[in-house]
């Protein structure tokens, strides 16, 4: 009974050792054929998931003109402050429309305050944000407090533009202005073709 | 002899394990991802056409605080029906190569209604080029809408193409690699015709090996990719793909357990039968050996 017990346990485990066997020469000639192309599609996959529960929050330093670390897309990280025409609103970086219901929309093509580049910002035309905007005179200044640093800026050109008309709010690295615009006219009604663009230099001081 | 009949058997043992794997994939292809009915199911399990609608009006919403008008102008533009019927017409197209036509007249009309309700009871009256300002407002709402619910015309032509192309080698492949399984396990029997516990010994070490291999490559996949945090071109075209990815993947892991579960009962009951029918001829053989040892016999 013994004998017969040790030879039951010897075939399966022999038979079981030869499964294995099997599911490694298959395992192996799949990593040689294809490792590559797994490696590239897991790759590939793990680009498009978003772990929407595990955004951290960065918070950005201006070491010169360098930023260093900028701020989470869709985040808070300055007020801008147009004392003259009583504006006062948050800013956000990125520029889509759930931004815009919020504030004032940070382009993310453009530079960031501090940085000498063109800073373009934007927000609608309601009555509560930048409806009052074409009040703004030249000279009046513009604040922007930023998590890193306050910057000033004060207002030397205000223009109407159309929205296609890209060219009017260039992106450039020589100097650092504020682009600040919104939907023009102000009292539209259907879709806004025109935009209202405040331009502002930085003020050193 | 012994080892022809081992080596033959491990040869088919081995290519039974392939069979039985295509086989498999076959069927999960042609019952779930080129299901149309199946796809339609899964649309209603996650809520398709609900976050369809939810996209169209958040896509509204770009245009409507620019426009000057009120916020209610761009709700009830459209009914579920409607997202419904178009959404049926895309899988259409998808499937069965149909052509797409959307419910954005209606859209437009819907708009346009509302908005020369608002201009009527505001006493406006609008220049030229406000009424051009109106026009491209509705064109662009009746954009957005096209664009939440097909995405990309491109988008169903290139899955239509690829879909009939994967149908036409699926009806060119048909039943064969379920013929080859069934020729495979034939062949087993007939080398074993003499000790059939062995051919289900080897099948029972094929059907292991499936199980293990089904276990791992969704074990590998589960760990290396966060499937529910995919993001596929829209939030309702990712939450479908993800909810079909999970039914397949879970459903081959299920199959792997079925594997495993027959594969170690396979080797056990051959294992088993073939030792205890050894051990019972050899004590029914010992007394005659004896007796006919004997000089009474």
């Amino acid at each position: 009974m013994n004998k017969s017990l040790l030879k039951i346990i010897k075939a399966t485990i022999l038979s079981l050792i030869v499964a294995f066997l099997f599911t490694f020469i298959i395992c192996f000639s799949l990593v040689m054929i294809g490792k590559e192309k797994f490696d590239m599609a897991i790759y590939l996959l793990n680009i498009v998931t978003v772990d929407e529960d595990n955004v951290q929050t960065i918070t950005p330093v201006l070491e010169g003109n360098v930023l260093v670390n900028y701020p989470t897309y869709g985040t808070k990280y300055a007020d801008l402050k147009i004392d003259s025409i009583g504006i006062d609103l948050p800013v956000y970086y990125g520029a889509d429309y759930t931004i815009l219901k919020s504030g004032i929309a940070h382009d993310e093509t453009s530079y960031f305050p501090g940085e000498g580049g063109s800073v373009i910002m934007a927000g609608h035309n309601f009555k509560t944000f930048l409806a009052n905007l074409p009040e703004a005179k030249i000279g009046d200044r513009i604040v922007l407090d930023t998590t890193y640093g306050t910057f000033n800026y004060d207002i030397y050109d205000t223009r109407i533009v159309k929205e296609t008309d890209v060219a009017s709010v260039p992106i450039q690295q020589e100097k650092e202005i504020l682009m600040l615009y919104t939907c023009w006219p102000i009292n539209n009604i259907g879709h806004a073709s025109e935009r209202y663009v405040v331009y502002a230099n930085l003020v050193e001081e | 002899m012994k080892i022809l009949k081992y080596s033959i058997n491990i040869i088919v043992s081995f290519l039974i394990i392939f069979a039985v794997i295509i086989c498999i994939l076959l069927n999960i292809l042609n019952t779930k991802i080129l299901n149309k009915d199946y796809i339609l199911q899964k649309m209603s399990e996650t809520e398709f056409n609900l976050q369809i609608a939810r996209e169209v009006e958040a896509g509204f919403e770009k245009y409507i605080y620019q426009s000057g008008l009120p916020e209610d102008t761009i709700q009830n533009l459209f009914t579920e029906d409607m997202i419904e019927k178009d959404v049926n017409t895309l899988v259409n197209a998808l499937y069965d190569g149909t052509e797409i036509s959307l419910s954005s007249e209606e859209v437009k009309t819907n708009l346009d209604n509302k908005i020369n309700q608002y201009i009527q009871s505001q006493n406006m009256n609008l220049n030229e080029q406000g009424k051009n300002n109106i026009i491209k407002f509705e064109d662009l709402i009746v954009n957005e809408y096209i664009n939440n619910i097909n995405v990309s015309n491109k988008l169903y032509e290139n899955g239509y193409e690829l879909i009939s192309e994967v149908k036409n080698i699926n009806n060119k492949i048909g039943n064969i690699p379920l013929i080859i399984l069934v020729v495979l396990i034939v062949i087993m029997i007939i080398v074993n015709l003499k000790d059939l516990l062995l051919a289900i010994n080897f099948l029972g070490i094929s059907s292991l090996t499936i199980g293990i291999l089904f276990k791992m490559s969704t074990s590998i996949i589960f760990s290396s990719v966060e499937i529910d945090d995919l993001v596929l071109i829209t939030k309702s075209i990712s939450n479908l793909i993800i909810s079909i990815l999970k039914e397949n993947l879970y459903k081959i892991s299920d199959y792997g357990n079925i594997f495993i579960i027959c594969g170690i009962t396979g080797i056990l009951i051959s294992v088993i039968l073939r030792n205890i029918n050894f051990t019972i001829g050899k004590n029914n053989k010992k007394p005659l050996r004896r007796c006919a040892n004997s000089k009474e016999y």
